[in-house]
């Protein structure tokens, strides 16, 4: 029987690998500014999306630990973003997105938050993030074969976050997936994870299975298809039209702090047990006016536009589960240098209708 | 003095002098000849490192090959890999993947239990074990590590991925534990490793496959020397260099001598250039002796081709022995008859013949090829040629049957059963020892001994499909399930006593080694299951010669009852009144030992288990060293019996005189027949109280030196008994 030898970092080795968590998060986040942020005038991922303005009412569940930012009654305006991972193509299987902002300000606001359709990540910290990055071979709409085929948790993961023509955006529950701080007003710390849902009682469409779930990197339109590349964001815009608003619930799960608590807690490709940890109402969000193409684009989402209490979870390494959320809080250059690249250069051209599928760029 | 106290008297003369089988001496020296592999030997000129550029190319070889293992020796002593250190106690990430046999037949059977451990190296060299682990019976692995030690910045950015396979077994405290051996590694990037699970795949390994070519169950080897499941100890070719490149010298000069001066050697020059055989010894001290009848019984009694004797169905009091061949696919360059022998069983214990019955074509004048010939001790010089074609036939069937295909492919069945299979169970210390190395001589008999160019089809009638269809049906006559030796039929069945003597010391030997191990036997069954099943699927069909199929009384089963046909001999042959397993609608040859992967208390699958492994161990050494090492006794002399003769030149064909030349093999195939009677009794190495390559269970050892004086009351000597197939 083999004797394992307990292996504990230096302070040398810590101080390196923070050094390393920065370094790769800089480096990572200006390749981006530089040639997807500048050069193409594109976000990260979430391209293809519709934005809408509208307003949230703070009417949390009494037993979600108080935090003075949803206090009952608050009411915030609010901007909600809806989008499709990687593709502008919305008949496209893809990640779905819904992106939140506590004010109606391009940038600026007291609270931010990303979310995606799906319980688990197809990523867990940094470096799985850079695989992810460097195993895309993205051509023609399939994606990711082999950091799937390396990776089972990401398939698996992609199989829960992908979704096939869902009937619209508002349809869709979207998680944060990676957990966040939640630390009360009366000082006990904890973890948060947030989702957003319909405000109807409906099962969520668009889940795949079958021939989608076995082959989760081929993301393309299903032949003869006849959904338009704008299809869930122009039925967004039409539902709001007709509805004259859209509303979700708002939710967040919460767990307390404990010494010694296994570092598996933040990982986001693992979800919190539900019978727990029960996602409870934080209030409800309405959105009542679509953003025109322009001003969708121009909305942006940062990690530094979070209240007190309830921002990241500190990061030692490239490996910690955390470390996903540090590389956001970075991004931020990339997403300045991409607004800056809008007015130097212009906005980008609306999606057309054309028959140009399974593409990557707009036209 | 009547003759068989004289033939006795002679042959313990000359049997010790004329002993073929040789033990290592003296070792090779640096500047001797030497074959390039057991692989290369050939009949037609094997691949010899001769001449002073290729030796002294070869000696600068060997001594950049000794500073290499040096420098090798000296980087393991300096940076060792200690086995027993895992760094890191936490499990926050795996490698995972599939792990099955690679060939269409087999991608989806899974490797079960093969050793898995996670290495890497700090950029110093050293190597840090990170972790290790096991397939599961359904070949998914899942290989738990700790990142934080995995991802230390001294660690290098390539880890290794190592499959290991059991390469043989060491004992402990009179237990024996698995030595794991590298077979394949596979990098990966340390980057690669994020947490979680990496995924290796499904990993497809060429491991111990069976070839497709063929339904008979033979390894697949790629390429003998490079790329097979085994390879030879590298004494075991010094060994063959050592005992037979003077022999290889005589025949290389003989076919140089054909080639060129044909005129210049005959049969008695060839003969003479050899050293001397039992017979020849014999017949120098009383002329005559070995073509006696008393030899001839004696032989057929105690000799290679020891034999079953049936009785005579017609006459109780005779027992027969047959070899009967005219099915198979065979050329008219040489007489091929079938042939029955009738024996009495005399008061003192020996077998007389006193009938040979020869049908077939035995001259050039015969038209009919069923022509029917029956000779007596009346019959004079027919009667002695008759003798000579019986035992010609007899060395033949016990070359194919005894030999190769008992012997030989039998053992490589279970060879590769043993090794797909047995990783983890202590049975694998019972059985490789006795395996190895079976599958690379049987590879390179394919190549010389019985491919088209081979020299069975060349020196005898039979064709490479008539040889190969023999040797798949004499192993659908095989099966371990209440295998037993040959029971004496007097006092002077020497081979029967000893083989029965040796039988109960292995079966106490394997009980004792079952007993011992019977908690670790337990815990690892399902390997017994999977070895099990893999024996049964590959196994041939069932073969009953047509023959047998009428003259038996089986039952409508096709099953022999006990009480019927009492004039069969049972003993060292299949059971036939046993049922037998079908896969996919065919009766197979081999009896499946269990049919659950988890042992199951009550069954009788342990007994089964000792009896298994009592019968391969029996057959691949006893069986194996009894018709191979008797080989240069009874064919080493070319007149007395060649594996094949021809039809001759006189009208009586093959019933004229040993001296005519007409009827003996021609000059190559004569020396060629020295050539392999040499090589195969000759070249020993790989003896049980030898322990050449100490991985013999030491039990054995000690139950055979206990038992040495009633061995050698019989006639044996226990330092020759061999491990294992290897030659």
């Amino acid at each position: 029987m083999a004797q394992h030898i307990a292996i504990s970092r230096s302070a040398a080795g810590k101080v390196a690998d923070r050094i390393a968590l920065w370094f790769i998060a800089r480096m990572f986040i200006l390749v981006i500014a530089l040639t997807m942020g500048i050069k193409q005038r594109q976000r990260m991922s979430h391209n293809n999306g519709i934005a809408a303005r509208g307003k949230f009412i703070a009417n949390p569940d009494p037993s979600v630990p108080r935090h003075a930012f949803f206090a009952t009654g608050k009411v915030y305006p609010c901007r909600v973003r809806h989008g499709s991972a990687t593709f502008y193509d919305d008949a496209m299987q893809c990640i779905r997105s819904c992106s939140i902002k506590m004010s109606d300000n391009d940038w600026d606001s007291p609270f931010d938050l990303e979310l995606n359709t799906g319980k688990i990540s197809l990523f867990w910290n940094v470096a799985s993030f850079v695989q992810l990055a460097k195993l895309r071979q993205q051509q023609w709409g399939v994606e990711y074969q082999n950091y799937y085929k390396e990776y089972p948790v990401g398939k698996e993961a992609a199989i829960d976050n992908l979704r096939r023509n869902p009937t619209s955006f508002s349809h869709l529950t979207n998680h944060n997936q990676t957990p966040l701080l939640w630390n009360s007003d009366d000082g006990v710390k904890g973890y948060a994870k947030y989702r957003i849902i319909p405000i109807e009682d409906i099962s969520e469409p668009g889940i795949i299975s079958g021939r989608d779930a076995l082959e989760p990197q081929n993301q393309r339109v299903i032949p003869g298809e006849t959904r338009t590349r704008n299809y869930l964001k122009e039925e967004y815009a039409d539902r709001m039209r007709e509805k004259g608003s859209v509303k979700y619930r708002f939710q967040v799960q919460t767990r307390a702090a404990e010494t010694g608590e296994d570092p598996i807690i933040f990982n986001s490709s693992k979800s919190w047990d539900e019978d727990q940890f029960p996602f409870k109402d934080l209030g409800v969000i309405e959105m009542q006016e679509v953003l025109n193409w322009d001003d969708s684009n121009m909305t942006t989402f940062s990690f530094q536009n979070l209240p007190k209490g309830l921002g990241i979870i500190p990061a030692t390494s490239i490996y910690d589960f955390n470390s996903l959320n540090y590389m956001r809080l970075k991004a931020d250059f990339a997403k300045r240098a991409r607004r800056w690249a809008y007015k130097v250069f212009g906005m980008p051209v609306e999606i057309p209708d054309s028959d140009n599928r399974n593409s990557s760029t707009i036209v | 003095m009547n003759a068989y106290e004289e033939i006795n008297r002679i042959y313990a003369d000359c049997h010790e002098d004329t002993k073929a089988i040789t033990h290592r001496t003296k070792g090779r020296t640096l500047f001797s000849k030497q074959f390039k592999s057991v692989h290369d030997l050939h009949h037609e000129g094997s691949k010899l490192v001769e001449g002073p550029v290729a030796i002294i190319a070869e000696v600068f070889y060997r001594v950049w090959v000794l500073i290499r293992d040096g420098y090798l020796k000296l980087k393991k002593a300096l940076l060792p890999r200690r086995d027993n250190l895992i760094y890191g106690t936490k499990s926050d990430g795996r490698v995972v993947g599939y792990l099955t046999f690679s060939r269409r037949d087999d991608h989806l059977i899974p490797l079960h239990h093969m050793r898995l451990e996670l290495w890497g190296r700090t950029k110093w060299g050293s190597w840090m074990k990170f972790s290790e682990g096991f397939t599961e019976p359904d070949g998914t692995f899942a290989l738990p590590f700790d990142m934080l030690a995995v991802h230390r910045y001294r660690v290098r950015s390539k880890l290794f991925f190592e499959l290991h396979h059991t390469g043989q077994y060491f004992f402990q405290n009179g237990k024996a534990k698995p030595q794991y051996e590298l077979y394949e590694r596979i990098v990966i990037k340390k980057s690669s490793l994020t947490g979680m699970d990496f995924s290796l795949g499904h990993l497809l390994l060429p491991y111990w496959e069976y070839r497709q070519d063929t339904h008979v169950p033979r390894v697949y080897i790629k390429d003998h020397d490079k790329e097979a499941p085994q390879r030879y100890k590298k004494g075991r070719v010094d060994a063959i260099s050592e005992q037979f490149i003077p022999i290889e010298l005589i025949t290389n000069k003989h076919l140089r001598l054909i080639r060129e001066h044909p005129d210049q050697i005959d049969i008695p020059k060839i003969q003479l250039a050899y050293p001397e055989n039992l017979t020849m010894c014999m017949e120098k001290l009383v002329p005559g002796i070995t073509r006696t009848d008393a030899w001839f019984g004696i032989r057929l009694m105690n000799g290679m081709y020891a034999s079953n004797f049936d009785r005579d169905p017609e006459n109780p009091d005779l027992y027969w022995v047959h070899y009967h061949w005219s099915t198979y696919e065979h050329t008219d360059d040489y007489i091929f008859p079938d042939v029955s022998i009738r024996l009495k069983l005399l008061d003192n214990g020996y077998m007389t013949p006193v009938e040979i019955t020869l049908r077939g074509k035995i001259s050039k004048a015969d038209t009919d090829p069923k022509v029917v010939r029956k000779l007596t001790p009346a019959d004079g010089p027919r009667w002695e040629a008759a003798k000579r074609i019986a035992r010609v036939s007899g060395g033949l069937a016990t070359e194919f049957d005894k030999h190769f295909s008992e012997t030989h492919a039998n053992t490589e069945q279970y060879a590769i059963a043993t090794y797909r299979n047995v990783r983890r169970n202590p049975i694998g210390a019972l059985l490789f020892p006795h395996l190895k190395e079976v599958i690379l001589i049987n590879h390179t008999a394919d190549k010389i001994l019985l491919s088209d160019t081979g020299y069975i089809p060349r020196s005898t009638a039979i064709t490479a499909r008539g040889a190969a269809q023999r040797v798949a049906d004499v192993l659908g006559t095989l099966d371990w399930k209440n295998w037993k030796p040959l029971t004496p039929v007097s006092d002077q069945h020497s081979y029967a006593r000893v083989a029965n003597l040796y039988w109960d010391m292995l079966y106490k030997y394997t009980g004792e080694f079952i007993a011992t191990h019977v908690d670790e036997i337990k815990e690892e069954w399902h390997e017994i299951f999977r070895f099990s099943q893999d024996l049964v699927n590959h196994s041939v069909p069932r073969f009953l010669c047509a023959w047998l199929c009428r003259a038996l009384e089986l039952d409508e089963n096709g099953l022999l009852a006990a009480d019927k046909s009492s004039w069969f001999d049972r003993s060292n042959r299949m059971d036939l009144s046993i049922s037998r397993p079908e896969v996919d609608g065919v009766e197979k040859a081999i009896s499946s030992l269990t049919e659950n992967s988890e042992f199951i208390e009550g069954k009788d699958d342990l007994s089964q288990l000792q009896q298994l492994c009592t019968y391969i161990i029996w057959q691949t050494t006893f069986g194996h060293y009894w018709s191979n090492s008797k080989q240069y006794d009874d064919i080493g002399e070319i007149r007395y019996n060649s594996l094949g003769i021809r039809f001759g030149d006189s009208e009586l064909g093959a019933l004229g005189p040993e001296e005519d030349d007409s009827i003996s093999p021609d000059l190559k195939i004569a020396t060629q027949m020295m050539w392999w009677s040499n090589m195969l009794s000759r070249t020993g190495y790989g003896f049980i109280m030898s322990d050449e390559d100490k991985d013999i269970p030491p039990h054995l050892i000690e139950k055979l030196k206990a038992q040495e004086e009633i061995f050698a009351a019989l006639d044996i000597n226990i330092y020759d008994l061999q491990s294992r197939t290897n030659i």
